[in-house]
């Protein structure tokens, strides 16, 4: 094996692709990448067994093959060179020989027979969706994902690929994000599918502005081909809870109020919570909304009122402030709605302006008080 | 919100004298040391209601007891008869929780929070605790019931005897308001004596002070007035063992590393340590699997929850993963253990939103646990359980 790339060239492919190696794994083959050589193209490979991404830049190739190097390592060793040409030469012992006007450098890489293949997906089902459209939804709904792997249904986003409408929903159990976006054709087919967040997260990454996205699905994998790499990911075959059921159908008590200052409020306040509940008080009245938060153990004390619109008698909920915060910095309109039935059931947050084509509600759970 | 019980045997030493001799009883019986005609130097131990009539009290001088009562029984203390018959009471509390912590050899508390499912809410229970007490032993305790320790404890001693005296969550403030300040944990009488040259006397004078102010005056103790003049005390009830964790281990008959089978242990295990947990009244954070290869090699592993946990369906699902993650498939193990610790409690419950699944859930443990109650341990399990048991019969 032997090209010949540039230092930036080199570099940025690389970058693509490294934060799919895992921090931390048993199986030490997967803390490298694989360079792959072929026709006029560099190809560099990493994968943590559930997330495969492909890199590519065109180069001059003087023999083609294959070797496979600790990804971190040779990061920080390009990272560290001048924009100038690389000669990479691989003998049959996996030696690594780099050539630069600067001088050379040797490491040692190993054959590529031992690192995991790249999932095959070949499907005719094929999913286009704007850029701007799918870089919008999987932000404003991974941060709802769980973390806990104990439910793992709950750690990726539950895409629905409907006739009319394609819809991301994502929870930890506690709080909930529905997207729904009709700026969207249907590819012939409907069905449902998890994907892991942190797939998405890559995908959003190294998503364009502008464009058209392709995505293709196969019974276990889904497969996203964007400028210059290509995403694989595994699919969470589980079962995704009726999330339907637990979104309300109708509510009678509704407060209308300004996301900014609510957003700050909720902010400032939270700061005199008790930092393991985080746990602020919401006690609404018709026209002022007043915000509260107290530390027994520490004597912290906060309270703040903000004018608001609201249509019932007063209420009390109170919710974890970190949730709270999280939801409504994923809104954009000027105003928000929030509704509610009681101090113990679900409330409902909308923007009071959806944007075209799409529709976002966003759910959460209140902390239950204690008298 | 728990549910914290004080009971508090009456008089209980001369009770006991009273139970055993009738001719003592409607009588002024005084247990303590020889009055000696009244130059006695020891103390009163208990005395009897009858005899608190005239004026004495436990801890008084036993000459000084002799003459304000110089009629009454003097009965010398019989240690061994009184520690037989607590043990027979502490009996009881434990019928009702495992939670039980004991302050002396006449009174306790008991957190009864995980129980209510089993035997009623806290009153409940409490009537039952004194019904048993009197069918067994007939002996009569006051009850206090309330959501902590120190209420609980003050409530046990404000309708003696035979009493029983519930303080709500929602009544607290109101129950301390006009109780004299010399109910205050830890304030003694130069404290007392402070508290009321500066206008408090009552408990509800001093949880109209300010924090800081208390501070000021009393240092360290003044956050702690602070705290018990608004019914705060978040101390837990520490049980007699000192339970840290639950745990139940399964040594294979013969190693295993068929993997249905492994699991259908960690369920069976599961199962064993959440009944046990409900028993105690107890939950747990922290979930520990136990993993023994046949060359004795040993893994533990843990995970902590975001909540705490008495719930089967959890323990098990938490241990499935620890498994997956760690057991090296093929290899044979001769011991499973799955374990729970960090008991706490919730205090302020983050609600969750598929609630409904979870709550039947509980409501098979609950219903396992009372089959288990009535008809023995082995009455009941889940069906993916029970199939070891066949399997293993089967090998036999």
């Amino acid at each position: 094996m032997n090209f010949t790339v540039t230092r930036n060239d080199f570099y940025k492919t690389l970058q693509k692709v490294i934060n799919v190696i895992p921090t931390k794994t048993t199986s030490e083959i997967l803390y490298n990448v694989l360079l792959l050589a072929e026709g006029n193209q560099l190809k560099i490979i990493a994968t943590d067994l559930e997330i495969t991404q492909i890199a590519w830049t065109s180069c001059q190739i003087n023999k083609e093959g294959s070797v496979i190097v600790p990804g971190k390592l040779l990061l920080d060793i390009i990272r560290e060179m001048p924009e100038i040409d690389l000669t990479f030469e691989v003998d049959s012992n996996f030696k690594i020989l780099i050539q630069s006007s600067l001088g050379e450098y040797k490491i040692s890489g190993q054959g590529k027979t031992e690192y995991p293949s790249v999932p095959l997906v070949e499907s005719d089902d094929k999913l286009s969706l704007k850029n701007s459209v799918l870089k919008r939804m999987i932000e404003k709904t991974i941060f709802a994902c769980s973390t806990d792997n104990l439910r793992p249904a709950l750690t990726g986003v539950y895409c629905q690929i409907l006739d009319e409408e394609y819809r991301m929903v994502a929870t930890d159990g506690h709080r909930l994000v529905r997207m729904i976006t009709t700026d969207y054709s249907n590819p012939g087919f409907t069905t449902d599918i998890i994907v892991p967040t942190k797939a998405l997260t890559f995908v959003a990454r190294n998503l364009p502005e502008e464009g058209v996205q392709k995505i293709v699905l196969s019974e276990n994998h889904i497969l996203f081909e964007l400028p210059g790499t290509k995403i694989y990911s595994r699919l969470i075959k589980e079962p995704y809870p009726d999330y339907e059921r637990v979104i309300p159908a109708d509510y009678n008590k509704e407060m209308i109020i300004d996301k900014t200052q609510f957003v700050s409020s909720v902010k400032r306040v939270s700061l005199f919570s008790n930092p393991m509940t985080y746990q602020v008080r919401l006690h609404l009245e018709s026209t002022q909304l007043s915000i509260h938060a107290q530390d027994i153990d520490f004597g912290g004390e906060a309270n703040e009122s903000i004018p608001c619109q609201y249509n019932s008698e007063a209420l009390d909920i109170a919710y974890n402030a970190n949730y709270l915060a999280d939801i409504l910095r994923h809104i954009d309109s000027e105003k928000i709605r929030l509704m509610v039935e009681d101090s113990d059931g679900p409330g409902i947050i909308f923007p009071t302006e959806q944007e075209e084509k799409e529709d976002i509600l966003m759910l959460i759970m209140p902390v239950r008080l204690n008298n | 919100m728990r549910v914290i019980l004080h009971v508090d045997m009456d008089a209980f030493f001369a009770s006991v004298e009273q139970r055993d001799h009738p001719e003592y009883r409607g009588k002024p019986v005084i247990v303590g040391a020889d009055p000696k005609g009244g130059r006695g130097r020891g103390v009163v131990s208990t005395c009897s209601y009858e005899a608190r009539t005239f004026g004495v009290h436990s801890a008084m001088p036993i000459s000084k007891a002799y003459k304000l009562c110089p009629q009454g029984i003097y009965v010398p203390p019989n240690g061994r008869l009184y520690s037989q018959v607590s043990k027979e009471i502490f009996e009881i509390f434990y019928e009702f929780t495992d939670l039980v912590e004991p302050l002396s050899i006449d009174e306790a508390f008991l957190d009864v929070t995980g129980s209510q499912k089993l035997f009623g809410n806290g009153p409940e229970i409490a009537g039952k605790i004194k019904k048993r007490i009197l069918e067994k032993e007939h002996l009569t305790a006051s009850v206090g019931v309330a959501p902590n320790k120190y209420l609980a404890k003050i409530a046990s001693d404000l309708e003696k005897p035979d009493g029983l005296v519930v303080v709500s969550a929602d009544k607290v403030e109101e129950f301390l308001q006009s109780l004299d300040i010399s109910r205050l944990w830890g304030a003694g009488q130069r404290t007392q004596q402070t508290l009321r040259k500066l206008g408090i006397h009552t408990i509800g004078d001093l949880a109209a002070y300010p924090r800081d102010v208390l501070k000021q005056k009393f240092g360290k103790m003044g956050d702690h007035f602070y705290r018990l003049a608004h019914g705060i005390d978040d101390r837990a009830v520490h049980s007699a063992e000192g339970v840290k964790s639950v745990s139940n281990e399964h040594t294979f008959g013969s190693d295993e590393a068929d993997e249905s089978i492994l699991l259908q242990t960690l369920l069976r295990l599961s199962e064993k340590v959440g009944y046990r947990l409900r028993k105690k009244g107890l939950q747990g954070k922290t979930v520990h699997l136990k993993l023994r290869y046949e060359n004795f090699s040993t893994i533990t592993r843990n995970k902590t929850l975001d909540h705490y946990t008495d719930s089967t369906e959890m323990l098990y699902s938490t241990v499935r993963l620890l498994f997956r993650k760690n057991y090296q498939k093929g290899r044979k193990i001769r011991l499973l253990g799955v374990g729970i610790s960090s008991f706490g409690r919730q205090e302020n419950q983050q609600l969750t939103l598929f609630r409904a699944a979870d709550e039947q859930r509980s409501e098979l443990d609950r219903l396992q646990d009372i089959l288990k109650e009535r008809f023995g341990k082995n009455i009941t399990a889940r069906a993916e359980a029970l199939a070891v048991n066949q399997k293993n019969k089967k090998k036999k």
